[in-house]
Protein backbone atom coordinates (compact mmCIF):
# COMPACT_ATOMS: atom_id res chain seq x y z
CA UNK A 1 0.00 0.00 0.00
CA UNK A 2 2.39 2.62 -1.29
CA UNK A 3 -0.23 5.37 -1.11
CA UNK A 4 -0.60 4.74 2.62
CA UNK A 5 3.16 4.76 3.11
CA UNK A 6 3.32 8.00 1.14
CA UNK A 7 0.52 9.57 3.23
CA UNK A 8 2.11 8.51 6.52
CA UNK A 9 5.51 9.68 5.38
CA UNK A 10 4.01 13.02 4.27
CA UNK A 11 2.44 13.60 7.69
CA UNK A 12 5.61 12.54 9.52
CA UNK A 13 7.70 14.86 7.36
CA UNK A 14 5.36 17.78 8.03
CA UNK A 15 5.83 17.18 11.77
CA UNK A 16 9.58 17.54 11.54
CA UNK A 17 11.54 20.74 11.09
CA UNK A 18 14.43 18.72 9.62
CA UNK A 19 14.86 19.84 6.02
CA UNK A 20 16.73 16.68 5.06
CA UNK A 21 13.62 14.67 5.85
CA UNK A 22 11.62 16.89 3.51
CA UNK A 23 14.22 16.47 0.77
CA UNK A 24 14.21 12.69 1.26
CA UNK A 25 10.41 12.55 1.24
CA UNK A 26 10.21 14.53 -2.02
CA UNK A 27 12.90 12.37 -3.62
CA UNK A 28 11.23 9.17 -2.54
CA UNK A 29 7.63 10.02 -3.35
CA UNK A 30 6.56 13.24 -5.02
CA UNK A 31 9.58 13.66 -7.29
CA UNK A 32 10.65 10.03 -7.51
CA UNK A 33 10.75 9.97 -11.34
CA UNK A 34 13.39 12.72 -11.33
CA UNK A 35 15.60 10.53 -9.15
CA UNK A 36 14.95 7.13 -10.66
CA UNK A 37 17.74 4.71 -11.54
CA UNK A 38 17.35 5.67 -15.22
CA UNK A 39 18.75 9.10 -14.40
CA UNK A 40 22.58 9.23 -14.50
CA UNK A 41 24.24 9.50 -11.10
CA UNK A 42 25.77 12.88 -11.93
CA UNK A 43 22.40 14.31 -12.96
CA UNK A 44 20.78 12.89 -9.82
CA UNK A 45 23.36 14.65 -7.66
CA UNK A 46 22.76 17.89 -9.52
CA UNK A 47 19.02 17.56 -8.99
CA UNK A 48 19.42 16.69 -5.33
CA UNK A 49 21.58 19.71 -4.76
CA UNK A 50 19.01 21.93 -6.52
CA UNK A 51 16.21 20.41 -4.47
CA UNK A 52 18.10 21.00 -1.21
CA UNK A 53 18.54 24.65 -2.15
CA UNK A 54 14.88 25.03 -3.00
CA UNK A 55 13.72 23.37 0.21
CA UNK A 56 16.13 25.57 2.16
CA UNK A 57 14.85 28.72 0.46
CA UNK A 58 11.25 27.71 0.94
CA UNK A 59 11.67 26.89 4.63
CA UNK A 60 13.66 30.10 5.07
CA UNK A 61 10.76 32.07 3.61
CA UNK A 62 8.44 30.77 6.31
CA UNK A 63 11.06 30.72 9.07
CA UNK A 64 9.26 33.26 11.25
CA UNK A 65 5.99 31.39 11.00
CA UNK A 66 7.42 27.95 11.75
CA UNK A 67 9.69 29.31 14.48
CA UNK A 68 8.23 32.07 16.65
CA UNK A 69 9.19 31.02 20.19
CA UNK A 70 6.54 33.15 21.94
CA UNK A 71 3.73 31.71 19.84
CA UNK A 72 5.14 28.22 20.08
CA UNK A 73 5.41 28.51 23.86
CA UNK A 74 1.87 29.78 24.22
CA UNK A 75 0.33 27.24 21.87
CA UNK A 76 2.26 24.23 23.19
CA UNK A 77 1.55 25.18 26.80
CA UNK A 78 -2.15 25.65 26.17
CA UNK A 79 -2.42 22.35 24.35
CA UNK A 80 -0.37 20.60 27.01
CA UNK A 81 -2.78 21.91 29.62
CA UNK A 82 -5.74 20.83 27.47
CA UNK A 83 -4.37 17.29 27.33
CA UNK A 84 -3.78 17.19 31.07
CA UNK A 85 -7.29 18.56 31.56
CA UNK A 86 -8.75 15.75 29.44
CA UNK A 87 -6.72 13.07 31.18
CA UNK A 88 -7.68 14.33 34.60
CA UNK A 89 -11.34 14.32 33.56
CA UNK A 90 -11.08 10.61 32.80
CA UNK A 91 -9.18 9.84 35.95
CA UNK A 92 -11.60 11.73 38.18
CA UNK A 93 -14.62 10.27 36.29
CA UNK A 94 -16.23 13.63 35.51
CA UNK A 95 -17.79 14.28 32.09
CA UNK A 96 -15.39 14.86 29.22
CA UNK A 97 -13.40 17.86 30.26
CA UNK A 98 -12.72 19.34 26.88
CA UNK A 99 -16.27 20.63 26.79
CA UNK A 100 -15.64 22.53 29.97
CA UNK A 101 -14.76 26.20 30.11
CA UNK A 102 -11.07 25.43 30.63
CA UNK A 103 -10.88 23.29 27.51
CA UNK A 104 -12.47 26.04 25.39
CA UNK A 105 -10.31 28.69 26.96
CA UNK A 106 -7.09 26.85 26.21
CA UNK A 107 -8.04 26.24 22.59
CA UNK A 108 -9.03 29.91 22.33
CA UNK A 109 -5.66 31.00 23.76
CA UNK A 110 -3.89 28.93 21.14
CA UNK A 111 -6.03 30.33 18.32
CA UNK A 112 -5.40 33.92 19.44
CA UNK A 113 -1.67 33.30 19.91
CA UNK A 114 -1.23 32.05 16.36
CA UNK A 115 -3.24 34.83 14.71
CA UNK A 116 -0.34 37.20 13.93
CA UNK A 117 1.66 34.32 12.45
CA UNK A 118 -1.40 33.21 10.46
CA UNK A 119 -1.82 36.75 9.11
CA UNK A 120 1.82 36.89 7.99
CA UNK A 121 1.58 33.39 6.55
CA UNK A 122 -1.52 34.20 4.51
CA UNK A 123 0.07 37.38 3.18
CA UNK A 124 3.03 35.37 1.94
CA UNK A 125 1.40 32.19 0.74
CA UNK A 126 -2.28 32.89 -0.04
CA UNK A 127 -2.79 29.32 1.06
CA UNK A 128 -6.55 29.54 1.54
CA UNK A 129 -7.01 25.80 1.33
CA UNK A 130 -4.47 25.13 4.08
CA UNK A 131 -5.96 27.83 6.33
CA UNK A 132 -9.49 26.59 5.76
CA UNK A 133 -8.46 23.04 6.60
CA UNK A 134 -6.66 24.28 9.70
CA UNK A 135 -9.73 26.15 10.98
CA UNK A 136 -12.24 23.47 10.00
CA UNK A 137 -10.22 20.92 11.99
CA UNK A 138 -10.18 23.11 15.12
CA UNK A 139 -13.74 22.41 16.35
CA UNK A 140 -13.24 18.71 15.55
CA UNK A 141 -10.05 18.69 17.59
CA UNK A 142 -11.94 20.39 20.45
CA UNK A 143 -14.22 17.41 20.66
CA UNK A 144 -11.58 14.66 20.58
CA UNK A 145 -10.42 13.97 24.10
CA UNK A 146 -6.64 13.90 24.76
CA UNK A 147 -5.67 13.23 21.12
CA UNK A 148 -7.45 16.38 19.92
CA UNK A 149 -5.10 18.56 21.91
CA UNK A 150 -2.10 16.65 20.64
CA UNK A 151 -3.23 16.95 17.02
CA UNK A 152 -4.00 20.64 17.42
CA UNK A 153 -0.64 21.36 19.10
CA UNK A 154 1.47 21.32 15.90
CA UNK A 155 -1.32 21.88 13.41
CA UNK A 156 -0.17 25.36 12.36
CA UNK A 157 3.45 24.32 11.86
CA UNK A 158 2.38 21.29 9.85
CA UNK A 159 0.31 23.51 7.57
CA UNK A 160 3.24 25.88 7.02
CA UNK A 161 5.76 23.09 6.44
CA UNK A 162 3.42 21.33 4.00
CA UNK A 163 3.10 24.59 2.10
CA UNK A 164 6.86 25.15 2.11
CA UNK A 165 7.37 21.61 0.82
CA UNK A 166 4.82 22.13 -1.94
CA UNK A 167 6.45 25.39 -3.01
CA UNK A 168 9.88 23.75 -3.10
CA UNK A 169 8.49 20.89 -5.16
CA UNK A 170 6.75 23.27 -7.60
CA UNK A 171 9.92 25.35 -7.99
CA UNK A 172 11.89 22.18 -8.67
CA UNK A 173 9.41 21.04 -11.33
CA UNK A 174 9.53 24.52 -12.87
CA UNK A 175 13.29 24.23 -13.25
CA UNK A 176 13.55 20.62 -14.39
CA UNK A 177 10.32 20.40 -16.40
CA UNK A 178 7.18 18.42 -15.91
CA UNK A 179 7.91 14.74 -15.85
CA UNK A 180 5.59 12.22 -17.37
CA UNK A 181 6.49 8.55 -17.10
CA UNK A 182 7.30 6.77 -20.39
CA UNK A 183 4.36 4.38 -19.97
CA UNK A 184 1.92 7.25 -19.43
CA UNK A 185 3.22 9.10 -22.49
CA UNK A 186 2.91 5.91 -24.50
CA UNK A 187 -0.66 5.34 -23.35
CA UNK A 188 -1.70 8.88 -24.16
CA UNK A 189 -0.17 8.67 -27.65
CA UNK A 190 -1.94 5.40 -28.29
CA UNK A 191 -5.20 7.17 -27.50
CA UNK A 192 -4.53 9.71 -30.24
CA UNK A 193 -7.08 9.47 -33.03
CA UNK A 194 -6.03 7.93 -36.33
CA UNK A 195 -7.23 11.07 -38.12
CA UNK A 196 -4.80 13.24 -36.15
CA UNK A 197 -1.89 10.89 -36.81
CA UNK A 198 -2.03 10.35 -40.56
CA UNK A 199 -1.23 12.22 -43.72
CA UNK A 200 -4.47 12.18 -45.63
CA UNK A 201 -4.07 11.20 -49.28
CA UNK A 202 -3.98 14.21 -51.59
CA UNK A 203 -7.53 13.97 -52.86
CA UNK A 204 -8.83 13.85 -49.26
CA UNK A 205 -6.76 16.83 -48.25
CA UNK A 206 -8.41 18.88 -50.97
CA UNK A 207 -11.85 17.82 -49.89
CA UNK A 208 -11.16 18.61 -46.20
CA UNK B 1 13.08 15.78 -33.25
CA UNK B 2 10.42 16.11 -35.90
CA UNK B 3 7.45 13.84 -35.44
CA UNK B 4 6.47 12.28 -38.72
CA UNK B 5 2.87 11.41 -39.21
CA UNK B 6 1.73 8.00 -40.33
CA UNK B 7 1.68 7.54 -44.09
CA UNK B 8 -1.52 6.19 -45.51
CA UNK B 9 -0.76 3.80 -48.32
CA UNK B 10 -3.05 3.67 -51.28
CA UNK B 11 -5.33 0.64 -51.29
CA UNK B 12 -6.09 -1.30 -54.42
CA UNK B 13 -9.83 -1.21 -55.10
CA UNK B 14 -12.43 -2.66 -57.41
CA UNK B 15 -16.17 -2.43 -57.92
CA UNK B 16 -18.79 -4.95 -56.81
CA UNK B 17 -19.57 -5.96 -60.38
CA UNK B 18 -15.98 -6.23 -61.55
CA UNK B 19 -14.94 -9.42 -63.25
CA UNK B 20 -12.57 -11.59 -61.23
CA UNK B 21 -10.23 -12.03 -64.19
CA UNK B 22 -9.77 -8.27 -64.28
CA UNK B 23 -9.22 -8.32 -60.52
CA UNK B 24 -6.56 -11.01 -60.89
CA UNK B 25 -4.82 -8.89 -63.53
CA UNK B 26 -4.89 -5.87 -61.21
CA UNK B 27 -3.40 -7.89 -58.38
CA UNK B 28 -0.71 -9.25 -60.67
CA UNK B 29 0.25 -5.86 -62.11
CA UNK B 30 0.36 -4.17 -58.68
CA UNK B 31 2.02 -7.17 -57.04
CA UNK B 32 -0.66 -7.19 -54.36
CA UNK B 33 -2.35 -10.06 -52.58
CA UNK B 34 -5.58 -8.31 -51.67
CA UNK B 35 -8.03 -5.84 -53.16
CA UNK B 36 -10.81 -3.93 -51.47
CA UNK B 37 -14.29 -4.01 -52.97
CA UNK B 38 -16.04 -0.64 -52.80
CA UNK B 39 -19.43 0.64 -53.91
CA UNK B 40 -20.25 3.81 -55.84
CA UNK B 41 -19.81 5.91 -52.67
CA UNK B 42 -16.34 4.44 -52.08
CA UNK B 43 -17.65 2.58 -49.04
CA UNK B 44 -15.94 -0.69 -48.24
CA UNK B 45 -18.10 -3.66 -49.07
CA UNK B 46 -15.60 -6.46 -48.92
CA UNK B 47 -12.10 -7.72 -49.55
CA UNK B 48 -10.75 -10.25 -52.03
CA UNK B 49 -7.48 -12.03 -51.43
CA UNK B 50 -5.59 -14.33 -53.74
CA UNK B 51 -6.80 -17.18 -51.52
CA UNK B 52 -10.41 -16.16 -52.20
CA UNK B 53 -9.74 -16.31 -55.93
CA UNK B 54 -8.22 -19.76 -55.65
CA UNK B 55 -10.83 -21.27 -53.31
CA UNK B 56 -13.98 -19.59 -54.60
CA UNK B 57 -13.27 -19.36 -58.31
CA UNK B 58 -10.41 -21.53 -59.54
CA UNK B 59 -11.27 -24.52 -57.39
CA UNK B 60 -14.82 -24.38 -58.71
CA UNK B 61 -13.64 -23.69 -62.28
CA UNK B 62 -15.83 -20.59 -62.27
CA UNK B 63 -13.75 -17.70 -63.55
CA UNK B 64 -16.80 -15.82 -64.78
CA UNK B 65 -17.73 -14.72 -61.28
CA UNK B 66 -17.98 -11.12 -60.12
CA UNK B 67 -16.21 -9.46 -57.22
CA UNK B 68 -19.31 -9.57 -55.04
CA UNK B 69 -19.46 -13.38 -55.48
CA UNK B 70 -16.01 -14.13 -54.13
CA UNK B 71 -15.39 -11.32 -51.68
CA UNK B 72 -15.28 -11.66 -47.93
CA UNK B 73 -17.80 -9.12 -46.74
CA UNK B 74 -16.70 -8.69 -43.15
CA UNK B 75 -13.79 -6.26 -43.33
CA UNK B 76 -12.22 -5.01 -40.11
CA UNK B 77 -11.44 -1.32 -40.56
CA UNK B 78 -10.47 1.52 -38.28
CA UNK B 79 -12.31 4.82 -38.57
CA UNK B 80 -10.24 8.02 -38.52
CA UNK B 81 -12.08 9.06 -35.35
CA UNK B 82 -10.91 5.92 -33.54
CA UNK B 83 -7.56 5.72 -31.80
CA UNK B 84 -4.25 4.18 -32.85
CA UNK B 85 -4.62 1.49 -30.22
CA UNK B 86 -7.72 0.24 -32.03
CA UNK B 87 -5.81 0.01 -35.33
CA UNK B 88 -2.98 -1.95 -33.70
CA UNK B 89 -5.54 -4.13 -31.94
CA UNK B 90 -7.15 -5.08 -35.25
CA UNK B 91 -3.77 -5.95 -36.76
CA UNK B 92 -2.78 -7.99 -33.71
CA UNK B 93 -6.05 -9.84 -33.80
CA UNK B 94 -5.87 -10.64 -37.52
CA UNK B 95 -2.08 -11.18 -37.48
CA UNK B 96 -1.63 -8.68 -40.31
CA UNK B 97 0.64 -5.70 -40.78
CA UNK B 98 -1.83 -3.40 -42.51
CA UNK B 99 -5.19 -2.02 -41.50
CA UNK B 100 -7.72 -0.28 -43.74
CA UNK B 101 -8.66 3.24 -42.65
CA UNK B 102 -12.13 4.57 -43.35
CA UNK B 103 -13.79 7.91 -42.95
CA UNK B 104 -17.44 7.30 -42.20
CA UNK B 105 -17.26 4.04 -44.14
CA UNK B 106 -15.35 5.48 -47.11
CA UNK B 107 -12.01 3.83 -47.74
CA UNK B 108 -9.05 6.20 -47.34
CA UNK B 109 -6.16 3.74 -47.54
CA UNK B 110 -4.02 1.46 -45.42
CA UNK B 111 -1.87 2.15 -42.40
CA UNK B 112 1.08 -0.09 -41.67
CA UNK B 113 1.89 -1.56 -38.25
CA UNK B 114 5.50 -0.34 -38.31
CA UNK B 115 4.45 3.19 -39.32
CA UNK B 116 2.14 3.47 -36.30
CA UNK B 117 4.74 2.06 -33.91
CA UNK B 118 7.38 4.41 -35.37
CA UNK B 119 5.06 7.40 -35.01
CA UNK B 120 4.14 6.59 -31.41
CA UNK B 121 7.75 5.98 -30.35
CA UNK B 122 8.98 9.20 -31.97
CA UNK B 123 6.13 11.14 -30.31
CA UNK B 124 6.97 9.69 -26.90
CA UNK B 125 10.70 10.30 -27.23
CA UNK B 126 10.25 13.92 -28.29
Amino acid sequence: MSWLEKAVSGVRTSMSSNQDKTVNYLMKYELKHYFSKDVPEEEREKRKSALEKKVGASFGRYGDEVGGLARKGATRTSMGLAIINDVSAYVSKVPIANVTGLGYALFAVKSVAEMPAMYRYMKKSHDWYGALKHYVMKPINYLIPVLGGAIEAGSFERMVRTRARKEARDEFIKEFGKYEAFDDRLKSKMKQSVGDSIYLPRKRQKAA
Amino acid sequence: MEIKKVNVHEALTCGLEEDIVEIAKKLESEKERRIFVIDGDEKVKGIITTTDLVYKALAEKAIDKKAKDVMTDKVRCVDIKEDLEKALGIMNELKTFNCPVVDDGKLIGLVAYHDIVGHVISSVEK
